[in-house]
């Protein structure tokens, strides 16, 4: 027995070491706490300012936080505006779920997932980040999906998000061994309105070649539906806008007519915001550290894009009643 | 029935402590029927376990143990000894039944469209879990009772013999004389006395499944191999050799140290057998049961080693060793080479002196061998076959551009830690064979198994990965 009372001993320390490093440690997670918390007291600040006034949030992941530019939408459509997005690794649900935790009724939410997220189904799974985000934010559910999805954290869940995992390891030894800098974005790269923005460019930036996924998966239309409902129930008004992603030029004509058979199906569920682009970009001079992150002139020019659609459709569409 | 996913511990949690309660009761209200009980509640257990991953799987199993348990009954009467034209036609049809499952769900495409070329539609793609296991432990019982007619053990037993839970999906293919007796003896309860060293099993089989054969898993996703170049081809050959050794012994290591949990004790599968010298060791050391099961019902039939054509005998028994794995060329082929090895390393034994160099040679020698099971692509196995074999793939360039098969600095960095922590237990294994203590005694140690329940806890994947060898 007394073997027995080690090993338990043991266990139950190898978890608060891996909460440790997976939460309080955690340097990709201290930024978008960061992050999260800048933009709790930005939206507050607004909707203090403008009270009544509804709001257009944005969520996605970090191509979203990357790429829009809410001031640039907020003159074009005279409505205030923030980005909530977050990065991908957090998981379709979580990333859902805490920008409709920050709107409120009459508020209109821009979806602008990857498409990835819809087509491969291990991107819906939340994550070690998801679980810390949610967790520091007072609601551990929400790495799940929690309210909006109507699920909460498992003890499973909870003895598997709340680790590091060996990927995570890795990179801390190999960074901290190396004398790198831990994580590559710091409060310097924050922008208005929860935009992020880093100087950093990558010469030699990957370009995606020919998708392979153009359906839809069922738990991605079972996940837009039901969040669809979540949405509705809380009178927010929800749209679909699809990022740009640095393409092959030679791929990008088959992957416009991929990603329009996407947007076709996403359409009947949210409506889509069609800035005239179907999510390809083939110019290198747009991207900053990867193929997802805008620059600061790519910003520009796909929120120029995304704002003179958007004011169409906000002037055509009524709100969504609060239900 | 995944050792390593939460479910199945909390269906045996579960299922443990309902049937405790029920023991219990049974206690007070017929202490005469304890133990009958006990037994009804460790096959309820397996058998709630095998249906928790599919009504397939315990359908299949149902039947394959009903008509071994004719063929038992009929066996220990004496009914095949006669050699009458009954008794063959009976011992065929049951031979045939038991078989039917393992060829439809397994074999069908293999046999009629790759090879009779008839293009029949294949009926199912999902193997129920464990068929080719149970299979061959049944039959293996059935043909000692045929060989050595006695009376049949009670149904309860046999039962439990066959839906042992901690051995039944994957093995060990635990041999009569070694389960049964242990099965007609035991009492389901928790054995405290065997808890230390079965915690310590559990401890290191989970350890080598999550923290090195998971991981590398999922981390040879992410592998850009080129075929062309032979410094890749052999890494990928190490990785899953790597992977597929650490995958099964960690199952093997959690069904004993449950099994002695339970009173029993199972044939350990695996004996450090990459540090094996020759390909007989390695053999002799690697899934020890399913060879046992070849020798004894295949090689020996055949003549084993006393008839001049005992080459032939061995090529054939590792033939069907690669058609046990799987259907297909590749397998045929990986069993081919292993009959091969065995065969030569049996007509001289040490044709090299330098106990080192034979070690290495065997090592590369299995490594190599692991491409033809794990490459599923006929054309791109022949690309990678040519690259080991021509010196051209091995260029300096070729060497230099090594590093490209990882798909990225994070990936490479994850790769190299758990290759390190795989030398690791290896090393530990080979410490423990130059010591000449029992295989695995060092990494069983306690202070050992308390850093595994670290290492585990800290490194295990997110996600839950099924063990290779339920595919067979």
């Amino acid at each position: 027995m007394r073997f027995l009372f080690l090993a338990g001993l043991c266990a139950i320390a190898a978890y608060a070491m891996a909460f440790w490093l997976a939460v309080p440690a955690n340097p990709e997670l201290k930024f978008w706490r960061a992050v999260d918390l800048q933009r709790d007291e930005g939206i507050a600040d607004i909707r203090a300012a403008r009270p009544g006034q509804p709001m257009v949030l944005f969520t996605g992941g970090s191509s979203c936080a990357f790429s829009i530019d809410p001031l640039i939408v907020e003159q074009a459509c005279g409505v205030p505006a923030y980005n909530l997005g977050m990065p991908v690794a957090t998981g379709a649900k979580f990333i859902l779920h805490q920008a409709l935790e920050k709107s409120l009724p009459g508020d209109t939410l821009v979806v602008c997932l990857e498409p990835d997220l819809l087509t491969f189904p291990e991107k819906f799974n939340p994550s070690t980040l998801s679980f810390g985000l949610a967790t520091l934010a007072g609601d551990p559910s929400g790495a799940v999906g929690g309210t909006s999805f109507d699920r909460d954290l498992t003890l499973r869940d909870c003895l598997n998000l709340s680790r590091p995992g060996p990927t995570h390891l890795a990179t801390l030894i190999a960074k901290t061994a190396s004398g790198k800098e831990i994580y590559r974005y710091s409060s310097e790269d924050l922008r208005d309105r929860g935009r992020v923005e880093t100087p950093d460019r990558d010469p030699d930036l990957p370009q995606i070649g020919l998708k392979s996924a153009d359906q839809l998966l069922p738990a991605a239309r079972e996940l837009l539906v039901t969040f669809r409902e979540a949405a509705s129930h809380k009178g927010v008004r929800l749209a679909y806008s699809m990022p740009w992603v640095l393409t092959a030029p030679d791929a990008a004509d088959s992957n416009r007519a991929t990603n329009r058979r996407i947007l076709d199906a996403i359409d009947p569920l949210i409506p889509v915001i069609d800035d005239g682009q179907l999510g390809v970009s083939t110019d290198p001079a747009h991207f900053s550290d990867s193929g997802l992150h805008l620059s600061a002139e790519g910003s520009r020019l796909r929120s120029a894009a995304l704002a003179s659609a958007l004011d169409l459709w906000l002037k055509s569409t009524p709100p969504t009643p609060n239900q | 029935m995944n050792f390593a996913s939460y479910d199945f511990w909390q269906t045996l949690f579960f299922c443990f402590i309902a049937s405790r309660l029920v023991i219990g009761l049974a206690g007070k209200c017929c202490p005469s029927r304890e133990q009958d009980i006990g037994k009804l509640c460790l096959l309820a257990t397996g058998l709630v376990l095998l249906g928790a991953e599919s009504l397939l799987t315990l359908s299949v199993f149902l039947w394959v143990v009903a008509l071994s348990w004719i063929g038992v009954v009929l066996a220990g009467r004496g009914f095949f000894s006669t050699r009458s034209v009954t008794g063959g036609l009976v011992f065929l049809v049951l031979l045939a039944g038991q078989l039917a499952p393992l060829f439809y769900y397994k074999y069908w495409s293999f046999v009629l469209n790759e090879w009779l070329g008839l293009g029949v539609a294949k009926p199912s793609v999902l193997i129920p879990m464990g068929l080719s296991f149970y299979t061959f432990q049944k039959l293996g019982f059935w043909i000692d009772t045929i060989r050595k007619p006695c009376a049949p053990p009670r149904f309860l037993d046999y039962l439990n013999y066959c839906s042992f839970f901690p051995q039944i999906v994957a093995g060990p293919i635990e041999k009569k004389e070694s389960l049964l007796p242990q099965i007609e003896a035991t009492r389901f309860k928790f054995h405290r006395e065997n808890l230390e060293a079965g915690l310590q099993w559990i401890i290191l089989g989970l350890a080598y499944k999550l923290i090195v054969a998971d991981n590398l898993g999922t981390l040879s996703q992410n592998f850009l191999i080129h075929a062309g170049n032979a410094w890749h081809v052999w890494f990928e050959c190490l990785a899953f050799g790597l992977r597929i050794y650490f995958d099964f012994a960690g199952y093997s290591f959690v069904a004993i140290g449950l099994g002695l949990l339970l009173g029993v004790k199972l044939t350990l599968n695996f004996r450090c057998p990459y540090w094996a010298q020759d390909m007989r060791e390695f053999w002799r050391n690697w899934h020890v049961t399913l060879g046992a099961w070849l020798r004894d019902y295949i090689y020996i039939p055949l003549g084993g080693r006393r008839v001049p054509w005992w080459a032939l005998n061995t090529i054939f028994v590792f033939l069907v060793s690669g058609i046990w794995h799987g259907a297909g060329w590749g397998f045929l082929i990986w069993g081919l080479l292993h009959g091969i090895g065995v065969a030569v390393c049996s007509w001289r034994e040490k044709w090299i002196p330098f106990a080192p160099l034979r070690w290495a040679l065997t090592f590369a020698y299995t490594t190599a061998a692991w491409l033809f099971f794990l490459e599923p692509d006929s054309a791109l196995l022949w690309e990678k076959v040519q690259s080991l074999v021509n010196p051209g793939a091995y260029s300096i360039a070729n060497l230099q551009h090594a590093t490209a098969a990882f798909s990225g600095p994070v990936n490479a960095v994850t790769t190299v830690m758990i290759l390190a922590l795989a030398a690791g237990f290896l090393i530990l294994e080979g410490i423990g064979i130059r010591r000449q203590n029992e295989p695995y005694h060092l990494s069983r140690r306690p202070v050992l198994c308390f850093v595994l329940v670290f290492l585990t806890v800290l490194l295990a994947p997110m996600e839950e990965s099924a063990f290779i060898y339920f595919n067979f």
